[in-house]
Parts: C-alpha cells; structure tokens; sequence
C-alpha cells in the first residue's frame, strides 16, 4: 500500500483512504470500506461548497482509528485558513465518523457539506481486475438513512449510512447545509454500517463467533500487555518491535472457518484471509513471544486439514489449506477459496511449526492430540506431495482456476530460468524439499518422544537422510555454485540463484562443505541489496526490483534466511542482515511493509515503496520478532533457553524481558563486548 | 458409493460408524430438509450414528434447515458445493454452536473412507 493511503482495521473489517478521509477506488488505490471480502464502500468524498478541502494532517490514532485534519481550500493556492474540518474515523463492522466544521473566524458562515457515496460490492478478486457484476446493483433514499445496494439471488449486501444533525439523502450521497456562528462549530455523527443480508435476515455473530468492539479491544490490550518487554540503545529496534506487536494484535479476527478463533489475517488489503503458511510462518516468527498464536493456527489448520479428492480447491487428504475467503465470487464457487488447498509448502510447514511448538512450549497434549493429523500430513508428503514419486514434492493445480505457482513466490513468472524465461509444470521448488528435510527430521522427535512409534521414527529420520543426500546432488549447480531455485515439468535445473536458498540453509538440508557458498551468495551484492536480500538476483535474466518475487526485498523472507545463516554459524552475516532491515523499518514509520524495493542501498538514501504493498502484513509484522530472536542467538534445547548473541554494530545492548517459554519467565540480556557484527 | 437421497447418506453414516477426525468430538447434528424429513447424526468422541429424529430428541448442539437437493450435492461435491458456500449464500441456515456446526465438514462432502 502506498504511504498516501491510511489504513485502519478492526477484526476482518478495514477502511483505506487517501489523506483527506476520502475514498475514491481504483484498481491502483484499493480504497474503500472492506468487510469480510466485500467492499461495502468504494466512494466516499467530502466537499465543502463544492470543493475539496485540503489536507493539513493525519494522525492513525490507533490501529482502528484515525483523525484527518482539513482545511476548505479557496481554489487557489491559499488555504481559507478561518475554518478547519475536522474527520475522526473508527472502524467496526463499518465505521462511525465524526465531522466537525470548527469557525475561527468572528462572522458566522453558512457552508453546503457534500459527501458523495457508492458501493460497487466487489469482491476482493473483483477490485484490481474490475468485473461487470452478475448481481443487481440498487439505491434506496430511506426518511433517516441511505441504502446502497447489491443482490444476487439469497446473496444481499447493503450499506446503510445514517447521519446526525439534518442530512439530506439522495441517491448519490449525503447533504448537509449548515450555519456556524463566529466561533463557533457544527458536527455530525455519521454512521456507514456494512450489512450481510441473506434471505431477509442481517447475518449478525451467532454464538462463539465474534466478541464486540469493546471486549476485543480488551483483549487486545491483554495481549500487548503480556508481550515481552524489549529495551536497546538503538531506539528503531524498539519501535519496530512495539509496532509489530500492535500490528499483530491488530490483524486478528474471527474467521468464518474457524468461528470464535482468533487468527490472522496474513495482510491489508489484498489479504485479509486466513492463508495457511502465512499463519503458520507468523506463528513461528512470534513463538518465542506469544506461542497461543502458534496453537490456535496449529488446531484450526488441523480442524479444516484436507480429507479428500477435489480437483477444483485442489484439496487432497492430509493437506494443509493454502486460503480460505468469505466473498460473493467464493459463495457463489466462481473462486475455489471454500478454502483452497493450492499450496504445496503449507503441509511440511505445518509439521515444522508443531515441533517448534513443542520445543518452546512442552506443550506435550497438542502434540499427541494432534498425531492423526500429523501423520496425515506426512502420508500427504509421500502420496500426493510427491506426485511422480521421484523422491520430491512437486506441484500442479489440478484445474486452470487453481494457482500456478503454489510455492510461497506464488506469481505466475516467479520461477524463471536464469535467461529469464518461464519453467514448466509440475515444479519442484527447492525451498519445499528443504522444508520436507527439516518436516521429517522433526516428526522422527516426535514420534519417538511422544507418538511412541520407533519404527516411524526410524523411518523419517532414513528418507530425511536420503533426501538430504538425493537434493545435494541434484539440485547443486558445480558452475555456479549454489542451488537451483526448483526442477521444472522437462526436468531441467532451473539455474536462477535466488533468496529460496536462504530457507535451504533454514531447513538444515544443506550439506555443511556447500553452506559456505551459500552464504557467500546471500550476502554478496547480487543478492543482497544493502538493506535486505532481493527475491532475485540483480545478474538473472528476469530481475526487476520492482518485481513481486524477482528482485523485491521480503522481510519474511530475510527474517527465515537469517535464522538459517545463523543455523549454519554465520553470525555475523546474520546480524547484518537482520539490522539492514530493521534498518529499512525506520522508513516505513517502523511498519515493515510486505516488501520493498531491492534498489542497491548505495544509490538511495532510503528502501524504495514497492506500490501495491500490503500493510501491515502480517508476516512482515513477525520479521522484527524472528530478527530478534537471531541476533541473540535464542534456541529452545531440551527444555531450556540458550543464547548466544551476536549483536550488529549499533547495537550496544539489547533486552527482552518476560519471555515465557517451558522453563519458565525468563530475561535476555545482551551487552557488549557481545561478539560484534560489522563495523557499520 | 452413490449417495443420492438423504436417507442413502444418513444411512452411510451410521454403517461407517466412525471418523477419527471427530475423535474430540461429542454432539449432535440435525439436519431438517422439508419433505425428506428431519434426521440427526450423534457423534461420541468420532463414533457416528445416524437416525431419522425422534419426537422427544435431545436438544442437537447445532441445527442445519435446507433442501435435501443441495444438501445432496454438498455430500457429493456435486457443482463444486460444499457446506460453506452453501451457508455463504444462505441455502442452508443455521442455529445452534456454529464451532460445533463446522464440525460437520469432516462428514460433508462425504470422503471416500472414514480415514
């Protein structure tokens, strides 16, 4: 999202607008009110005597809220500085808004207020590639209210936008002339409520599905509340930290595959939707910090875990769901999101994230309540995973609406050859081998320590080291030294070196004579930009960094590449990179964006906006978290926490206290002469 | 398997006896469907059975009301249906425990083993 826009968010229900408090959608600037896949507003503008004000000031008070400053404008570069306009907005199943029109001048002054509103209820599919609908679009002018308007067949959407303070409605919007006395102010509560409607009746939270604003709000302010404590001389790193952790309580909600559980949305506005790896990634990032996220998301993927063959969500037995959305197109199954199974990654991450939870928690009773599902997923691995039973995991959508690329780089052209050209399906990705390596070496624990299953246990801990073995040869380029980013449908090596070779070194699959090579490419200047790890290569054919997954910097994506550089010993590389973002976070109002630029840092002051970027995004929230837990060098073993930090140059000392984990509450403190990382 | 009438599916569902994705599970669906009557499945800790509805039946944790038809093709995933987009459009209503409703997707469509 570009920084022109404001966001605000409450549960699945978010606002986007310009600077001004207006909305006027576009496929570029995804503005409008949004509720559960719906956007129940796309057009919102204030005009004042015919023109719009302009905009003095901002202020996101909080996650759910926000206060525009405006000044009527006099249509000419001076601003008609005797009045002010005042807009405080404030999310919930819609929003209230609050106008005010302050007079600071001595003579009273009659003024027209306008707001033009319209709802075009697209779907969240709907708003970058604009599509006729199927459904009657209608307008009702109601004695205290306005009616915007969608139906198709039982499917009703409406809005309804009641005002304080003599409205008039039209079709069109809302009316208001008004009088202020010298000195004097005026102002309206206005009300824009998004209403589900199915056969007649308002879809209103049954029982267990949602608490109301004040009681999640409570709970929002429980959650920051337990949250460690982090403290440093480097003040951004503490920001970031309070930024991510208000975000993250922020994109909570309660979904409708998973009613009265709170999980998060992966990212605002084109993903505000339970995604399996998103979730599941996130959860591992904040593990150290709040492993109830890593529970809930670890029971509610294993509640809605793939039990059948259906082609059209691509769901198969034992599979972990990739998305699940809420919208006309999905009710309607124009979009297979009921939820949709097109990841191949999502299941051994699963299994990944299960036994990280243990290892943090000893929380012995998920793990045994949750061994069906498991072996579910490993059966998956091996059956469906493995689609040709080559040894690897592979993927192809079953029908042309399912993904291309259901790697977590899940663009269409993200898995090129380093010429630039496109591979061919099925795809073998490195990164989900490694993830495989690290699924089966971590279940083998598992079953042996609380599965009771020697024989499995023996079993995975075999086909893990087969597979390590099998991957170092076949995916290895001997040339240039590095992996392959994948094995396409004509079982070529695709030869692009890219940031996938990072979570190689994450999953452990990595044998130790390669790991040096590997590292050596992550952060020389062909990956690494400066602030963080390009997707891509500036030498490959299809680098663009500006391209979604083909030169852009992910802070995901570096935050699991540090974990791996610091796995496999290479500290002080791993404290650069993660300071080079957290660096980059100063930029962003300490709010990682989903991604950015990877411009060489050397010709920019500053990270460059990637333009339709989420924020927050939720795994970009977790980044600070995991970044954290790297430069101290924080490993769950056996039942206790060690540490060995490894902090970055400006960084004298940095603590995290009240971290809860099986051993207890626990402080982490790290001062200089800690081993220090670069001299930058 | 050829499930083309409610009672076909109801009276899979107790052959079965058993669905170890529903071991944590213990309550009761009811299903009414207008002219094909009304029918409830119990569930103890994964062990199903299935029944047309009593008169004095105990109060089900969750009440689906809809069409046999569509009920019908959400079992078979017929036309891609399944229990949330008939539920999204409104094609079956519900009352009752919604966590314990979602439940019922480990059953609806009907996988081809209990496995």
């Amino acid at each position: 999202m570009s920084s022109a826009t404001i966001s605000i968010l409450e549960g699945n229900t978010f606002a986007v607008s310009d600077k001004r408090g207006d909305m006027d959608s576009s496929p570029v600037d995804p503005h409008g009110l949004f509720d559960n896949d719906t956007r129940f507003l796309s057009r919102w503008i204030l005009t004042v005597n015919g023109k719009r004000p302009t905009p003095l000031s901002t202020d996101d008070v909080e996650y759910f809220a926000a206060q525009f400053f405006l000044a009527p404008t006099s249509g000419t570069i001076y601003v008609d500085a005797d009045l002010s306009v005042m807009r405080a907005r404030s999310v919930s199943h819609g929003f209230t808004e609050e106008l005010r029109i302050l007079n600071h001048g001595s003579n009273p002054v009659d003024l027209e207020l306008r707001i033009e509103a319209d709802a075009d209820f697209a779907d969240l599919f709907e708003v970058k590639d604009a599509q006729k609908k199927v459904g009657s679009l209608y307008r009702r002018v109601e004695p205290d209210r306005l009616v915007l308007g969608y139906s198709r067949e039982t499917w009703v959407r409406e809005t309804w936008i009641t005002a304080t303070n003599h409205p008039v409605f039209d079709e069109k919007g809302l009316s208001f002339r008004i009088h202020v006395p010298g000195h004097g102010e005026w102002s309206s509560n206005i009300e824009v409520k998004a209403a589900p409607i199915v056969k007649g009746k308002l879809l209103s939270p049954t029982k267990v599905t949602a608490p109301t604003q004040v009681q999640r709000h409570a709970e929002v302010e429980k959650i920051l509340d337990l949250m460690p404590k982090v403290a440093s001389n480097w003040l951004p790193i503490t920001e970031t930290y309070q930024r991510s952790i208000v975000d993250l309580a922020a994109l909570r909600y309660y979904p409708l595959i998973a009613p009265g559980e709170a999980m998060l949305a992966a990212g605002l506005p084109w993903f505000m939707s339970v995604f399996g790896r998103d979730s599941i990634l996130t959860s591992y990032q904040a593990l150290p910090f709040d492993p109830r996220l890593a529970k809930t998301t670890l029971k509610v993927l294993a509640a809605r875990q793939g039990n059948r063959l259906d082609d059209y969500r691509d769901e198969e037995p034992g599979k972990i769901l990739h998305e699940a959305r809420a919208g006309e197109l999905t009710a309607f199954k124009e979009r297979p999101h009921s939820p949709y199974f097109g990841s191949a990654d999502s299941t051994p991450l699963f299994l990944v994230l299960l036994d990280e939870y243990e290892q943090w928690t000893g929380d012995s009773e998920l793990i045994r309540s949750l061994e069906f599902e498991a072996r579910a997923a490993l059966n998956w691995i091996d059956t469906y995973g493995d689609r040709n039973q080559d040894g690897y995991v592979e993927y192809q959508r079953r029908m042309e609406s399912g993904l291309d690329n259901q790697c977590w780089k899940d663009s269409w052209n993200s898995i090129l050859f380093a010429d630039g050209t496109n591979s061919k399906l099925p795809r073998t990705c490195c990164e989900i081998q490694g993830y495989v390596y690290d699924a089966k070496t971590r279940c083998a624990r598992l079953a042996r320590q609380f599965w009771k299953d020697e024989l499995l246990a023996a079993r995975l801990e075999k086909e893990a080291a087969d597979l390590k073995k099998r991957f170092n040869k076949d995916f290895w380029m001997e040339k240039r030294q590095c992996f392959g980013l994948a094995i396409d449908g004509d079982g070529r090596l695709v030869d692009s070196i890219t940031s996938n070779i990072g979570h190689l070194l994450w999953s452990g699959i990595v044998d130790d004579d390669k790991a040096s090579a590997v590292a050596k490419h992550l952060m020389g200047e062909t990956l690494f930009s400066g602030w963080g790890i390009r997707t891509m290569a500036t030498t490959e054919g299809g680098y663009n960094p500006i391209g979604y997954h083909v030169g852009t910097v992910w802070p995901h994506d570096n935050s699991l590449i540090a974990m791996g550089l610091n796995r496999y010993g290479f500290r002080d590389e791993s404290s650069r990179l993660a300071f080079g973002i957290l660096e980059a976070a100063r930029f962003f109002n300490h709010r990682l964006p989903e991604a950015f630029g990877g411009y060489p840092r050397a010709q920019t002051r500053f990270p460059v906006e990637y333009p339709t970027a989420c924020s927050p995004q939720a795994w970009a929230s977790g980044a600070p978290l995991l970044f954290l837990r790297t430069m101290l060098g924080m490993v769950p073993q056996k039942g206790r926490l060690s540490t060995d930090p490894a902090l970055p140059g400006k960084i004298e000392w940095l603590e995290i206290r009240g971290m809860k984990g099986m051993w207890g509450t626990t402080d982490v403190v790290a001062r200089r002469p800690a081993r220090a990382a670069g001299a930058f | 398997m050829n499930i083309t009438t409610a009672r076909s599916f109801f009276e899979e569902i107790s052959r079965r006896g058993s669905m170890p994705r529903l071991r944590n599970a213990t309550g009761s669906w009811r299903f009414e469907l207008g002219d094909e009557g009304n029918w409830v499945i119990s569930c103890d800790e994964g062990k199903l059975e299935a029944h047309a509805a009593k008169p004095n039946e105990p109060a089900p944790q969750a009440t689906f009301r809809g069409s046999a038809p569509d009920l019908i093709r959400a079992i078979r995933g017929d036309d891609n249906e399944n229990v949330l987009t008939l539920f999204m459009r409104g094609a079956f209503e519900l009352e009752g425990d919604i966590q314990f409703a979602q439940r019922i997707q480990a059953l609806i469509p009907l996988p081809e083993t209990s496995a």
